[in-house]
């Protein structure tokens, strides 16, 4: 009677006391993408962590997790909650493919290619996998089978319209890089009409890159302007601007832009190299000499390895 | 008459038609050279094996036909040349269009993990001398006239062991004159610090990859100066050349300020490129960054394999032309002699785009055409196991570009022939006019692969000239002379005597000119190392003229 009374209250007091939690931790873990998605990255993380706190076993608080943490920028926490993810859940895609994800934006290159590339082995109807390969290949500069791969990645089907605009930036950039300068000219010319990417400055800088690079230096500086306008602190849109402006001889803007350039990013090597020439094609020698001693210390610290 | 005009009008249509002039055939098996370049790789990923494939043209026999030495790698990790398919070798022309394998005669077989090669009289008996570059080991062949070669490493004290550093690892060598002593001086690029043993390991382990440069440390370049006795002494420290820690591939050699004196270009790979300004009194200074020359337009380091340093635009400058890696784009550099001295004009020439998607190894601004414009010719090929992640072979076929008289070179390469377009791992190009057409022709190696010779059947009636120097007061080859010859038109074309061209490798010394339609130089002007001035009238075109100095 003790026991049946015991297992009674047992039965009654558990489905009360597990009901409001269940509901609970998914209001919780709602509330705490909800804010992640609005950009309250500190509360965010704040619900997320009281959630894991309370139900540690609880993966999908994890994957939240570590997405905002993608969201806020910050690929290295992602990369130890997803790791963490990953082994709890073993070979679950979702999971492999938000890790994969942070080692790209940590570009950890071969750890990245090599889960992507496993995952792919597994279902090469991935797309988000290829697409993450793609922009893997494309920032290390890969740009042929960055092209591939993101080929790959596209679905005809997708609503996702702002992927697709990236995919297109992606593409055209790479073709810049592989020669095919015309289709790149046509896709570019297309997507400046598109209201994804009309702004976006990595864009339109190689767009300027390629205008420049066909001789077109008064269209690229429409191009780097518009950069610029979307970015107002995009210091490589300064250098590129004194560097065209170099090309054109207009030597005295080509200077203000690039030392503007530096003052965004004083340890940016690029604008000081162009210093170098212009100011001694204006025979402001003494600065040039300032600059070039500048790049010179630069390098030591940089380039020359390490002994081993 | 409307038939005429119906028939003539697609013609006006069409785009004009451009032919390429430049056209090559290989020939090296059947001029009787066979010679592959072994690297001796075993899946150890070596740096070492990526960087072989240096190649001389000289005449070491006098015989007014030009002979190949090619230079070859050796078992790893021993280092040792432990099997005759590791031996350089050297196939004398037989001036008939034929060469024969005179290597072991010759004593030319090597030791060690041979890189590049540089040839010259360095001590005035008239016979070319040759100079090896190498792993841990450089080497100094004494021409001694007799179809044979004596090693005096040793006594010439060019071992290429640094006091500091150790055993170097050098890729190429440049002959130059430094003080216009007439005594040939030498230059070695040493690349980084590297051990078989310490060999470090990059790539995950189910998928290794060669290490990028940034995981050796750098190394300074030597300077020896010729004593005139069959010694040289390292300068290095007190010339200022040893103050710049540098990755060295390519050496080229001319005196870009015009003030007579030979000044020295080093590609880096991945760093800043050098310019050492000869200043005289056997000082340089390092002045690539302030002459705009150190880094691509983008203030980007590049890396950079070969370079040839020669004028490009006939303007009576010596310009700069560098091979480097997929997606940098090789470098042009025109001599302006303002202020800076050299403008990029990669991407003004037409550059940038021909050549973003070529890596390149050996490199040589010539007249392929003999039109009076000076061409270039590219050795390609992308580093083996990056095929995956570039989406195309690492093999490819060379380039050659055309100068079309404008700024522009063009790519005619898929145009030059059928045999022009066969892929491979090419590496060192040394270039001279092997069957003396006057049309000048390319030895290029390849890793793991036959060496190409090939041939220039360009096609027209271009006249050329060409002229052998020999120096009484200036060193004997003449090396460090410029040359001007004046055409019947006014045109004026400018060159000068090097043997320092490409990538670890070293051309014919005859100073050439395509005249184009002219059938003589009105006017020939040399400027010797020695000051003198010598001063040429109404020499025919179509020979190899030799010329004293007075």
């Amino acid at each position: 009677m003790h026991i049946a009374t015991f297992a009674l209250v047992l039965w009654s007091l558990t489905p009360k006391a597990q009901a409001p939690a269940t509901m609970d931790r998914v209001e919780q873990l709602q509330i705490a993408d909800s804010q992640c998605r609005l950009k309250q990255f500190q509360e965010a993380e704040k619900t997320y962590k009281r959630l894991l706190a309370v139900f540690p076993e609880f993966t999908e608080a994890l994957a939240g997790l570590g997405r905002c943490y993608l969201t806020m920028g910050r690929a290295s926490d992602a990369a130890r909650v997803f790791s963490e993810e990953v082994r709890r859940t073993g070979e679950d895609r979702q999971a492999n493919r938000d890790l994969a994800h942070a080692l790209v934006d940590l570009n950890q290159f071969f750890p990245a290619e090599h889960l992507l590339k496993t995952l792919l082995a597994g279902d090469d109807r991935d797309k988000e996998s290829w697409y993450y390969l793609g922009v893997l290949m494309y920032q290390n500069g890969y740009f042929g089978s960055a092209d591939a791969d993101l080929e790959k990645s596209i679905d005809p089907f997708s609503t996702d319209a702002a992927r697709a605009t990236q995919v297109s930036i992606y593409r055209a950039v790479c073709w810049v890089h592989l020669g095919r300068t015309k289709e790149a000219e046509a896709l570019m010319t297309t997507l400046a009409k598109d209201p994804n990417a009309q702004k976006d400055p990595d864009l339109l800088l190689v767009f300027a890159q390629l205008l420049y690079e066909t001789n077109r230096p008064g269209m690229a500086l429409q191009r780097i302007d518009q950069a610029i306008l979307a970015r107002p602190d995009l210091a490589m849109g300064y250098f590129w601007r004194g560097k065209v402006l170099y090309s054109l001889g207009r030597l005295q803007e080509a200077a203000t832009a690039e030392e503007k350039a530096l003052q965004m990013i004083p340890e940016f090597p690029y604008p000081r190299s162009l210093l170098v020439k212009i100011y001694q094609a204006q025979g402001r020698t003494d600065k040039a000499a300032v600059q070039a001693e500048w790049l010179h210390a630069y390098e030591e610290h940089q380039n020359l390895g390490t002994p081993h | 008459m409307k038939l005429y005009r119906i028939f003539l009008l697609p013609l006006l249509l069409c785009p004009r038609f451009e032919r390429a002039q430049i056209q090559f055939e290989e020939i090296a098996e059947r001029s009787g050279i066979h010679f592959k370049l072994e690297n001796g790789a075993a899946g150890d990923f070596h740096q070492v094996e990526l960087m072989v494939g240096g190649v001389a043209t000289f005449d070491y026999n006098n015989d007014g036909c030009t002979d190949i030495f090619l230079t070859n790698g050796a078992a790893l990790p021993s280092l040792k040349k432990d099997s005759p398919k590791y031996y350089n070798r050297l196939f004398r022309n037989n001036c008939d269009g034929s060469f024969t394998d005179v290597t072991e005669k010759a004593g030319l077989a090597g030791e060690g993990y041979s890189m590049g090669a540089a040839a010259a009289d360095y001590d005035n008996d008239g016979f070319v001398d040759l100079f090896v570059t190498g792993v841990n080991r450089n080497f100094l062949y004494r021409n001694k006239g007799d179809g044979t070669f004596e090693d005096v490493t040793e006594t010439a004290g060019l071992t290429g062991v640094h006091p500091t550093y150790g055993k170097m690892w050098a890729i190429a060598a440049a002959w130059i004159d430094v003080d216009n002593d007439g005594l040939l001086d030498l230059f070695v690029t040493n690349y980084v610090g590297w051990d078989p043993l310490t060999e470090p390991t990059c790539g995950p382990r189910e998928h290794r990859f060669y290490c990028h440069p940034s995981a050796y440390p750098g190394r300074p370049n030597q300077l020896f100066r010729n004593n005139g006795n069959g010694t040289f002494t390292d300068i290095s420290e007190q010339s200022g050349i040893a103050k710049s820690i540098g990755k060295g591939m390519g050496v080229a050699v001319a005196d870009y300020d015009g003030d007579g004196r030979t000044d020295i270009f080093v590609a880096n790979d991945s760093m800043r490129n050098f310019l050492f300004h000869n200043l005289g009194g056997g000082k340089f200074e390092e002045v690539g960054l302030m002459a705009g020359i150190a880094l691509n337009e983008d203030g980007r380091p590049v890396a950079g394999m070969g370079v040839d340093f020669r004028d490009f635009d006939n303007d009576g400058r010596p310009d700069v032309a560098v091979t480097d890696m997929i997606n940098d784009s090789y470098l042009l550099f025109r001599n302006s002699g303002g202020s800076p001295f050299f403008d990029d004009v990669t991407t003004a020439f037409g550059f940038s785009v021909a050549t973003r998607r070529l890596t390149g190894w050996g490199i040589g601004i010539y007249d392929f055409d003999n039109d009076g414009l000076k061409d270039i010719f590219s050795a390609n090929a992308h580093f083996p196991g990056l095929q995956e992640y570039l989406a195309v072979p690492s093999a490819l076929p060379n380039s050659v570009f055309r100068n079309l008289g404008n700024g522009v070179f063009r790519n005619v390469s898929a145009g030059a022939g059928r045999d022009f377009q066969i892929p491979g791992q090419y590496r060192g190009a040394a270039f001279a006019d092997l069957d003396g057409d006057g049309r000048v022709d390319v030895v290029v190696t390849a890793l793991d692969g036959l060496a190409r010779i090939y041939r220039n059947i360009s096609p027209g009636k271009a006249h050329w000239l060409a002229f052998k120097l020999t120096g009484t007061k200036s060193n004997r080859d003449g090396i460090g002379a410029t040359v001007s010859v004046e055409l019947p038109n006014g045109k004026t074309l400018y060159n000068q005597v090097t043997t320092s061209v490409g990538y670890a490798s070293s051309s014919e010394l005859p100073v050439r000119f395509g005249l184009g339609a002219g059938t003589m130089a009105k006017r020939v002007r040399i400027r010797w190392p020695s000051g003198r001035i010598q001063v040429l009238a109404n020499i025919p075109a179509d020979q190899l003229f030799e010329v004293r100095e007075p």
